[in-house]
C-alpha cells in the first residue's frame, strides 16, 4: 500500500454548551471522541454517518478550521498543530475543501474568475497571464465553458456551481480534498454527474480523497475504504465491497438494512431501529450505540469497545467480535 | 419562568450598577466648575469661599471617595441635595418623574395601538393601494423630527391656522390631573401625539415586515393544510409569531422615546424629568444631574426587563 | 372497480403575474384508491409538489389550477370556494411536508397544535380531543405521549416532529394523505421508521397515500404505482415494480441508473447530461429532447403523446414499446 498521507491519531474535540452570557456551561458536546485513522496516498477514503455524528467536525478539524482539543494531525508526516502560521498556509494549499451548499460556500459578488483564482493570489505569486491560463484550464476540467468565465454565481444551476467549487478546490495542485457533503444538495442526475467528474479528476491527478456523506451508497460508490461514524466515535472501518458484504457492527448492519434500495427486487432484511440518536451532550455510558442496539449486552452499558483490528483488517467497536483475533 | 424572571432582574441590577458608574465618572469630566456658577461667574472670585463652598458640597475630596459616598447614600434612596434648588433630588424628581412617565406611556400606548393594527393590516393587503398608502404614511413618519412634528401640530391645532372648525388644543403648560382633568388631558394630546407618531411609524413598519415573514413561514402551510380557518391562522398563529420580534423592536425604541421626551417636553414646555435634567446641566447641577440620569436609565432598563419577560411570555425558545 | 379516491384528469397548473404565464404542470392525470401508495417522482421542478398543492388548494399566491378536473370521490374539487374546501382539508384530505420542524408552528405545545386540529373539525370537547391527542401520539409510535404533548416543537428530533404532523394528519381520520419528501429531511435510519408507520396507518385506515419525493429508493419502498414526472409532465406511469425492472421511458431509465447501487460496484455512474430545462423556455418537441441520448429531429419538433405500451404501463416517448 503506499504511503500514508494523512494520519489521525486519538483525535477528540468538545464544545461548552452554555445557555447565556451569564450562566455557567450547561454541559460539553462531545462531537469527535478519540477518533483514529490513516489514509493513504491516492486513497479514497469515506466517512459516513447520520446528522449530528460529527463528520463535519471531524472534517474541520482536520483542516485545522477548528483546533482539535487532543491528539495528533498528521499531513505528509508533519504533525500540522505544531507548524508555524506561515507553514500551516503553505500545507493548506494541499489541503482543499469542497462543501455542501455550493451556493452558500461561493461568494455571491465575485465572478467565477475570481473565486477560483482566489486561491492562487492567496498563496502563489503568479502574473495576471499565468492566472487567466490556469483558470482557464480548470474550467476546461471541471467541465465548464470557458464563456462563463466572468459569470455571478446566480447565474449557475446547482450543479454548476458545485463543479466551480471543485474547480476552486483544484486550483493549487492539492493533494487531499475533503469533500463535505458535495453531492447532497443536489438533484439525482446531477449528483452522478459530480460523482464522475471527482472520480475522473482523482485519477487524473492521483488525488487522495476524505469523502463525507450520510449516504452510503454514495460514499460506497466513491470510495476505497469507509469508516462508519456514530455519536462522535468511529464504530467500524472497512474495505467498501466488505463492508457491504459482511458489516459487522450493529448499527452499520442497520444503516444498510435501512436504506430502501431501488430496483434491487428482492427485499433485504430489515432491521429498523428504534428511538432516535441521542444527544451528544450527555451521550450514553458505554457503548454510545448501547441505547438502540438490537445485540445489546449487561456489559455495553458500562463498558465502551474500543475501535480494534480483525484479522481481515476491518476495524470493529464491538464486543460482539471480541473473540476474534486481531489487536486492539 | 420564576427562574427566567429571576434572572432577568440580575442582570437588571448589576446593568443599573454600571450605568450609575458611568454617569457619575462622566458628569464629573464635564467642563465647568459648579462652584464658579454658583457663586456667580464674575471675573474674581474669593478663592476662599470657593475653597469653603467646595468642602461643603464635599468636591474637594478624590473622585472615588466622592463616588462611594454618592453610591452609598444612593443605595439609601438618598440622591443628595441639589446645588441650585436646595431641595433632595429625589423630592425635586419625584414631583417630575410621573409627568414624564405619564407623557411617555401615553405615548407608547398610542404608538402601539397604532402601529400595530395598521401593520397587520399593510401585511394582510400586501402590494395593494391602502398598503402603499399606509408604508408612505410610515416612511414620512419615521422621518420627521420629533421636534419638527411638534411645532407643526402647534400650528396646526393651537394656533388653528387654517381655520378649521375644531376645538382649539392648548400648546403648552401643564395642570394639575386633581385639579382640572378634561385641561390636564387638553395639554397631554399634542406632545403624546408627537411623539407617538415616530414609534408608531416604526412599530408599523417592523409589524409589516414580520407579518410577511410569519405568512411566508411553512408552518402556515401546514396549518392551512389541517384545515384551520384562515382567521384563526391569522390570528392565533401569524400575529402572535409575527409581534415576537416587533416587542424586541419596541424595547429597542424606548431609548429613542426616552430622549423625544427630552425634546418634546422643551417644545411644550411640559415640566417633566426632561427640563429638570437640561436646567440642573446648565447648572452644573451634579446631584440633580446624577439623579435625573440614573432614574431615566433605570426606567429604561426597567421597561427592557419587562419587554424581555413579554417575549419570554410569547416565545418558549427565549425562556 | 369501483371509483377511484382521487380522480385527477388533464390537471393544468400555472404560473402567472402580468406579464406572462408559465405551465408549471401540464396535463397531468392520475387516480388513487383506498389503501394504495401513489408515488410521484421527479427531480426539482418537475411539479410534483405544485400537482400536489393543487388538489389540496394551498398554491403560493401566484399559482392557479387553469385546467382539468380534480375529482374525490366523484366531486369535483376545481369549482369550490376556500369555505367548502377548508371543511375537506384535514378531515378528508390531509398533508404532511418536508420539513417536520418548520411545519410546526414553534410557540405553541405540540398537545394544543394536535388538539387545535380535532377540535376544528370535530364537534368534541376539550377533554376529549386531549384525550384523542394522546392515543394519536401514541399510535404514530412515540413513546412517552404525556411528554410529548406538552413540550415544544424546537424541544424535539426532527422524527419526532414528523410523527407528530403524521398524528396531526390522522386526527380527522382522512381518507387521502399526501406526504411531500416526509422523509428528505431526515436521517436514513429515522427514514426507515417513518415509511414503517407510514404503510402501517395506511393499512390500519385504510387510506390513500400519494408520496412525493425525489428518491426512487423511498417510493420503491412503499409505493404501489409510480409517476415520474420531468418538466411539469408525467414521463412514465406504471406499477413500481415495471418501473423499477422494466422502464420503458429514458428518463427513468436514466434516473434509475445515475443513482449509486450498493450492491454493485461500477467504476463510472451513468449520467443524464445536461440540466432540466427553465420553465421559461421549454422545448418544443418531447421535454426531455434536450438531454436524452436517443432523442432525434422527430423528438426535437414533436411532442410525444402518452401510449399505454403493456396494460397500465404509460409512457410519453416515441419510441417506447417499438
Amino acid at each position: 500500500m503506499n504511503e500514508v498521507l494523512l494520519d489521525v491519531k486519538n483525535v477528540s474535540k468538545t464544545f461548552p454548551v452554555k445557555a447565556g452570557l451569564f450562566s455557567s456551561a450547561k454541559g460539553v458536546v462531545h462531537a469527535v471522541d478519540n477518533v483514529s485513522f490513516q489514509i493513504h496516498r491516492g486513497e479514497s477514503f469515506g466517512l459516513v454517518g447520520e446528522s449530528g455524528c460529527g463528520k463535519s467536525t471531524l472534517s474541520r478539524t482536520l483542516l485545522q478550521l477548528v483546533p482539535a482539543d487532543t491528539g495528533e494531525i498528521c499531513f505528509n508526516g508533519k504533525n500540522l498543530a505544531a507548524l508555524s502560521k506561515k507553514e500551516m498556509r503553505a500545507q493548506r494549499e494541499s489541503m482543499r475543501m469542497v462543501f455542501q451548499k455550493p451556493f452558500d460556500s461561493l461568494n455571491p459578488r465575485q465572478t467565477v474568475r475570481q473565486i477560483i483564482s482566489a486561491p492562487m493570489q492567496v498563496h502563489r505569486k503568479m502574473s495576471r497571464q499565468e492566472m487567466d491560463a490556469e483558470v482557464m484550464k480548470l474550467m476546461d476540467l471541471v467541465g465548464l465553458s470557458r464563456g462563463y468565465v466572468d459569470r455571478y454565481p446566480h447565474e449557475f444551476s446547482g450543479g454548476q456551481r458545485q463543479r466551480i467549487g471543485i474547480a476552486r478546490a483544484l486550483a493549487l495542485q492539492p493533494q487531499l480534498i475533503v469533500c463535505d457533503e458535495p453531492v447532497s444538495a443536489l438533484d439525482v442526475s446531477i449528483q452522478a454527474q459530480i460523482l464522475n467528474l471527482l472520480k475522473d479528476l482523482q485519477k487524473e491527478f492521483g488525488l487522495t480523497y476524505l469523502f463525507i456523506s450520510h449516504n452510503l451508497a454514495v460514499v460506497k460508490h466513491m470510495s476505497d475504504r469507509i469508516a462508519v461514524m456514530y455519536l462522535g466515535s468511529l464504530v467500524e472501518v472497512a474495505n467498501g465491497p466488505e463492508l457491504y458484504r459482511a458489516a459487522r457492527h450493529p448499527y452499520t448492519q442497520a444503516l444498510l438494512s435501512a436504506i430502501p434500495d431501488p430496483g434491487s427486487g428482492q427485499k433485504r432484511q430489515r432491521i429498523i431501529l428504534t428511538g432516535d440518536i441521542p444527544s451528544p451532550v450527555n451521550p450514553p455510558a458505554g457503548c454510545r450505540f448501547c441505547t438502540r442496539c438490537p445485540n445489546v449486552m449487561e456489559r455495553c452499558k458500562t463498558e465502551r469497545p474500543t475501535l480494534r483490528t480483525l484479522a481481515d483488517g476491518g476495524q470493529v467497536a464491538c464486543f460482539l467480535y471480541e473473540q476474534e483475533g486481531g489487536t486492539a | 419562568m420564576t427562574r427566567f424572571i429571576l434572572r432577568r432582574s440580575a442582570i437588571a441590577v448589576l446593568l443599573l450598577f454600571v450605568v450609575s458608574s458611568i454617569v457619575f465618572l462622566t458628569v464629573h469630566m464635564m467642563p465647568g466648575d459648579p462652584v464658579l456658577l454658583m457663586l456667580g461667574t464674575d471675573s474674581n472670585p474669593d478663592p476662599q469661599a470657593v475653597e469653603a463652598l467646595r468642602r461643603e458640597l464635599g468636591l474637594d475630596q478624590p473622585i472615588l471617595t466622592q463616588y462611594a459616598n454618592w453610591m452609598l447614600h444612593a443605595l439609601q434612596g438618598n440622591l443628595g441635595t441639589s446645588y441650585s434648588e436646595h431641595v433632595p433630588v429625589m423630592q425635586s424628581i419625584g414631583s417630575r418623574l410621573p409627568r414624564t412617565l405619564e407623557l411617555a406611556g401615553v405615548s407608547l400606548l398610542l404608538a402601539c395601538l397604532i402601529g400595530l393594527p395598521l401593520g397587520v393590516l399593510s401585511a394582510l393587503r400586501r402590494g395593494k393601494f391602502s398598503d402603499l398608502v399606509m408604508t408612505t404614511g410610515a416612511s414620512l413618519g419615521t422621518s420627521i423630527p420629533v421636534y419638527v412634528l411638534g411645532y407643526l401640530l402647534i400650528i396646526l391645532f393651537s394656533l388653528n391656522v387654517f381655520g378649521w372648525n375644531i376645538p382649539t388644543l392648548p400648546s403648552s403648560g401643564y395642570v394639575n390631573f386633581s385639579k382640572s382633568p378634561s385641561a390636564h388631558f387638553q395639554r397631554l394630546l399634542l406632545p403624546a401625539v408627537a411623539l407617538a407618531l415616530g414609534l408608531a411609524a416604526s412599530i408599523m413598519r417592523m409589524t409589516r415586515s414580520s407579518m410577511l415573514d410569519a405568512l411566508s413561514a411553512e408552518s402556515v402551510r401546514a396549518l392551512r393544510a389541517k384545515g384551520l380557518p384562515e382567521h384563526n391562522v391569522i390570528i392565533r398563529h401569524v400575529i402572535r409569531n409575527a409581534f415576537i420580534p416587533v416587542v424586541t423592536v419596541i424595547g429597542l425604541q424606548m431609548g429613542n422615546l426616552i430622549g423625544g421626551t427630552v425634546l418634546c417636553e422643551t417644545v411644550f414646555n411640559w415640566p417633566g424629568l426632561a427640563t429638570l435634567l437640561v436646567k440642573a446641566i446648565n447648572q452644573r447641577d451634579y446631584p440633580l444631574i446624577q439623579g435625573c440620569i440614573l432614574v431615566m436609565s433605570s426606567v429604561f432598563i426597567l421597561t427592557n426587563m419587562v419587554v424581555d419577560i413579554i417575549y419570554g411570555v410569547l416565545d418558549p425558545r427565549a425562556r | 372497480m369501483a371509483e377511484p379516491l382521487l380522480d385527477v384528469q388533464n390537471l393544468e397548473m400555472v404560473f402567472e403575474n402580468k406579464y406572462q404565464a408559465f405551465t408549471a404542470v401540464d396535463h397531468l392525470s392520475f387516480s388513487v384508491e383506498k389503501g394504495q401508495t401513489l408515488g410521484i417522482v421527479g427531480e426539482s421542478g418537475s411539479g410534483k409538489t405544485m400537482a400536489a398543492l393543487s388538489v389540496m388548494k394551498l398554491l403560493p399566491n401566484q399559482g392557479r389550477v387553469s385546467g382539468g378536473k380534480i375529482l374525490f370521490e366523484g366531486k369535483d374539487l376545481v369549482p369550490l370556494k376556500d369555505r367548502e374546501m377548508q371543511r375537506l382539508r384535514g378531515r378528508e384530505l390531509a398533508m404532511i411536508f418536508q420539513d417536520p420542524m418548520m411545519s410546526l408552528d414553534q410557540v405553541y405545545t405540540v398537545g394544543s397544535q394536535i388538539v387545535e386540529a380535532i377540535l376544528t373539525h370535530e364537534p368534541v370537547g376539550k377533554k376529549q380531543a386531549e384525550e384523542r391527542a394522546l392515543a394519536l401520539l401514541a399510535a404514530v409510535g412515540i413513546a412517552h405521549p404525556q411528554r410529548v404533548f406538552r413540550s415544544y416543537p424546537f424541544e424535539l428530533s426532527g422524527g419526532m416532529c414528523q410523527r407528530v404532523m403524521i398524528a396531526i394528519a390522522l386526527s380527522c381520520n382522512p381518507k387521502l394523505l399526501f406526504a411531500d419528501e416526509p422523509t428528505t429531511a431526515l436521517d436514513v435510519t429515522v427514514q426507515a421508521q417513518i415509511l414503517d408507520l407510514l404503510r402501517k396507518v395506511r393499512d390500519e385506515y385504510q387510506m390513500g397515500i400519494v408520496l412525493i419525493t425525489h428518491d426512487l429508493g423511498v417510493v420503491s419502498d412503499i409505493a404501489d404505482r409510480v409517476i415520474v414526472m420531468y418538466a411539469g409532465k408525467s414521463m412514465e406511469d406504471a406499477s413500481t415494480d415495471v418501473i423499477m425492472n422494466h422502464p420503458a421511458h429514458p428518463y427513468t431509465m436514466g434516473l434509475i441508473q445515475s443513482a449509486p447501487k450498493l450492491e454493485e460496484q461500477v467504476e463510472r455512474l451513468h449520467s443524464i447530461e445536461g440540466a432540466v430545462p427553465d420553465i421559461r423556455s421549454m422545448p418544443k418537441g418531447c421535454r426531455f429532447c434536450t438531454r436524452c441520448p436517443q432523442a432525434n429531429d422527430l423528438c426535437r419538433e414533436t411532442e410525444p403523446q402518452a401510449k399505454e405500451i403493456a396494460p397500465g404501463h404509460f409512457v410519453r416517448c416515441h419510441y417506447a414499446g417499438s
